[in-house]
């Protein structure tokens, strides 16, 4: 076994909405090379994890250290380390006054400082990776729910991250199209990308992660590799949970 | 496009229509030909000659004298489109006037002392016996008078009786060198100075006729028919008021030294307005997003209340005489300084109300990108809020250009004041006002349609 590097630390993460305390304390590390599938009822907060990860939402108390540094410490410049961590909506989030390409670019050249040529080479690739070269001129709203969200899976690795977040990227998505975006994933996951995932696929789960986390009233409730969580769950709580959502 | 723009369109379009057509008449050939023929020079000789003839043959004494001294010859002739041919004519006559009108009192004072003595001697005094007596004395006069000439204007009409020439009063005065104004002015005279005393002659009743009958003339039309056709008739007085209003004395650069002020306060107001509004806008958005910015605020939030509670007139009156003119500060800078305030206000809240529209989502996906706060708003969040509230932004820039005409009240020499100086000039109200509304709605008009344009380009990412 490869001794595996730690990439975030997540330290006793706290997290409350006015008196609502949604994150408990977790605590997990997450390897480079790592894919996690967050899995839970809803209102268990693995969300807010998730955007707590990169301070969409900002933590009310504990620790999450990426590359080595506090990045919930105040003074610590947030978007250089957002960079880092790709982000996939369930809305998808597109910038719908710009075509794809422009989607696309607009990061690595205004943050990355990439040159038009690097910034479009790059996106062009990537576009033809996940199946979509032609689409380069289209504005968002001309596109389907499937191909918005590979076009927003590009965006954000034209960042090159090193870890990315993805927030029930198909909840939105009619059932046909949920395959090609697994599918990118799936890649995603092949090639050795850090993947957080909040999913309500069992299937995804099942296959790519090579570790699943239960949430449940804000703190992690049972970890296993996929195998053993699906076939061996430990707590009444996960069994319970595991026969609602596989059928 | 929606039925009132529909109406909206059409007025306009007929009252430029109007104004185009007359002001093309003013500068074209008078209208076509409405008379029923055309008749030449010598044809229009003989009617003016055979009027002439039947006002001689109709009159008496000195008056007839001076008619059979009269030539009218004319020499060009034109047509006009009230049925009528216009003449240009040279008149010859005599000096009536310079004859008659200092010895006015010498001829009642012979006549009244003709009248004493026949009534000394007895005698029955007749009008007739006076009559004579006066138009030997009137016709010794006139035989002394100067010779005149000088150009005329006259009008033949077409009527069911064919064509007649129409001589006002003052044409005939003209052509007879002051006749019907020494006519006039013996018959109004009450008193006669005879023998150093003062008579009273108005109870004299056979005296005065006698005098009055040797010079008074009535065989002439006075009054033109009426044959003008409508249509032409309404063109032609607008044309008159239109070149009254706008061509007279380069009227028309009254409104357009307004409407370049007008544009000007418009623009520079519109640019202040948009960078107040947006900076306002984008803290209060802050302040309600990360609740940072609390003290700029309340004081952007104390700006939007007075503004917005206050009648623009009132902003404009105390901005100028209140707080400028003790600095002397032009009015000028005053209208636009207040006018960039007041839309301010009002563009603050249209973009606030863009920019809260735009979904959040757009926000964390900037955000979780790695852009700050600021470049996530430049970038994503007010590019899409810009297209949500260009019609209504549009509508306060409309407003504005407007509302703009209150700066008259400060002195202002904006499109308003324009109208305001040739109303005072020729005290006509319609063809001023009515040009002042036609220009700002074709100002409305352009901006809208600009404004549709620039939405259609925006639009291209809605399909």
């Amino acid at each position: 076994m490869t001794t595996k590097e730690v990439l975030i630390k997540v330290e006793n993460l706290q997290k409350s909405f006015g008196g609502m305390n949604v994150l408990c304390g977790i605590d997990i590390d997450i390897n480079r090379g790592d894919v996690v599938v967050v899995v839970g009822p809803s209102g268990s907060g693995k969300s807010t994890f998730l955007r707590c990860l990169n301070r969409l939402e900002e933590s009310t108390g504990g620790s999450i250290i990426f590359n080595g540094e506090d990045i919930t410490s105040p003074g610590v410049n947030i978007n250089k380390h957002r960079e880092k961590m790709g982000m996939v909506f369930q809305q998808f989030n597109l910038f719908p006054h710009m075509t794809i390409m422009k989607n696309l670019t607009i990061g690595p050249m205004k943050l990355l400082g990439k040159s038009k040529e690097e910034a479009e080479q790059k996106a062009k690739e990537l576009l033809e990776r996940v199946g979509l070269g032609d689409r380069a001129e289209s504005y968002p709203n001309q596109l389907s729910g499937g191909q918005k969200q590979r076009v927003a899976i590009v965006r954000a690795l034209c960042m090159e991250p090193e870890v990315m977040l993805f927030d029930e990227p198909t909840s939105a998505l009619d059932p046909e199209m949920v395959g090609e975006v697994l599918e990118v994933m799936r890649e995603l996951a092949h090639d050795g990308m850090t993947m957080v995932c909040v999913t309500h696929e069992m299937g995804f789960a099942r296959e790519v992660a090579n570790r699943v986390i239960f949430i449940d009233e804000g703190v992690i409730a049972e970890e296993a590799a996929p195998e053993e969580f699906f076939s061996n769950p430990k707590s009444a709580r996960l069994k319970e949970f595991l026969s609602k959502v596989i059928v | 496009m929606n039925k009132k723009s529909l109406i909206a369109v059409v007025v306009a379009v007929a009252v430029v229509a109007a104004i185009v057509i007359s002001a093309v008449s003013v500068f074209g050939k008078t209208g076509e030909m409405q008379v029923s023929n055309k008749i030449s020079v010598s044809e229009a000789q003989t009617i003016v000659d055979e009027t002439f003839a039947s006002i001689a043959k109709k009159t008496a004494g000195g008056a007839k004298k001076v008619i059979e001294k009269t030539t009218v010859t004319v020499n060009e002739v034109e047509y006009g489109y009230e049925k009528d041919v216009i003449l240009s004519c040279i008149y010859s006559s005599i000096d009536t006037s310079g004859a008659l009108s200092d010895n006015i009192n010498n001829i009642m004072a012979d006549a009244y002392g003709f009248y004493l003595d026949n009534e000394a001697a007895g005698k029955k005094t007749n009008a007739t016996k006076v009559n004579i007596q006066v138009t030997n004395k009137i016709e010794t006069y006139l035989e002394a008078a100067s010779k005149i000439s000088g150009e005329i204007t006259l009008k033949i009409y077409e009527t069911d009786e064919g064509m007649k020439l129409y001589l006002s009063e003052n044409d005939v005065d003209i052509c007879t060198g002051g006749l019907v104004k020494v006519a006039g002015a013996i018959e109004e005279t009450t008193e006669v100075a005879y023998k150093g005393e003062t008579v009273d002659i108005t109870k004299k009743n056979t005296l005065r006729t006698g005098i009055v009958d040797c010079i008074s003339l009535e065989a002439f039309a006075k009054e033109a028919p009426d044959n003008a056709n409508a249509v032409i008739k309404f063109i032609n007085d607008f044309k008159d008021e239109f070149y009254r209003n706008f061509i007279e004395a380069d009227r028309w650069m009254y409104l357009v030294q307004g409407l370049g002020t007008t544009l000007a306060i418009t623009g520079l107001s519109v640019c202040l307005g948009v960078v107040l509004g947006f900076i306002v806008a984008i803290v209060r958005c802050t302040n309600q997003m990360t609740g940072k910015l609390k003290a700029i605020d309340a004081v952007c939030r104390l700006y939007l209340t007075v503004i917005r509670g206050t009648p623009l007139m009132v902003q404009l009156l105390i901005i100028y005489f209140v707080l400028l003119l003790p600095l002397h500060i032009d009015k000028f800078i005053a209208a636009v300084l207040c006018f960039g305030l007041n839309s301010g206000a009002y563009v603050a809240e249209i973009v606030r109300g863009g920019i809260m529209s735009v979904d959040k989502g757009q926000i964390e996906a900037g955000r979780s990108l790695g852009f700050n706060y600021v470049q996530t708003m430049v970038n994503f969040v007010v590019p899409q809020a810009f297209k949500a509230i260009l019609p209504a932004l549009a509508n306060e820039f409309i407003t504005l250009l407007k509302e703009s005409s209150v700066a008259f009240y400060i002195g202002v020499a904006d499109l308003t004041q324009g109208d305001l100086k040739i109303r005072s000039i020729t005290y006509s109200n319609f063809m001023p006002l009515i040009a002042v509304a036609v220009i700002y709605l074709i100002l409305v008009m352009i901006l809208t349609k600009l404004v549709g344009i620039l939405e259609r380009r925006l639009a291209k990412s809605d399909h």
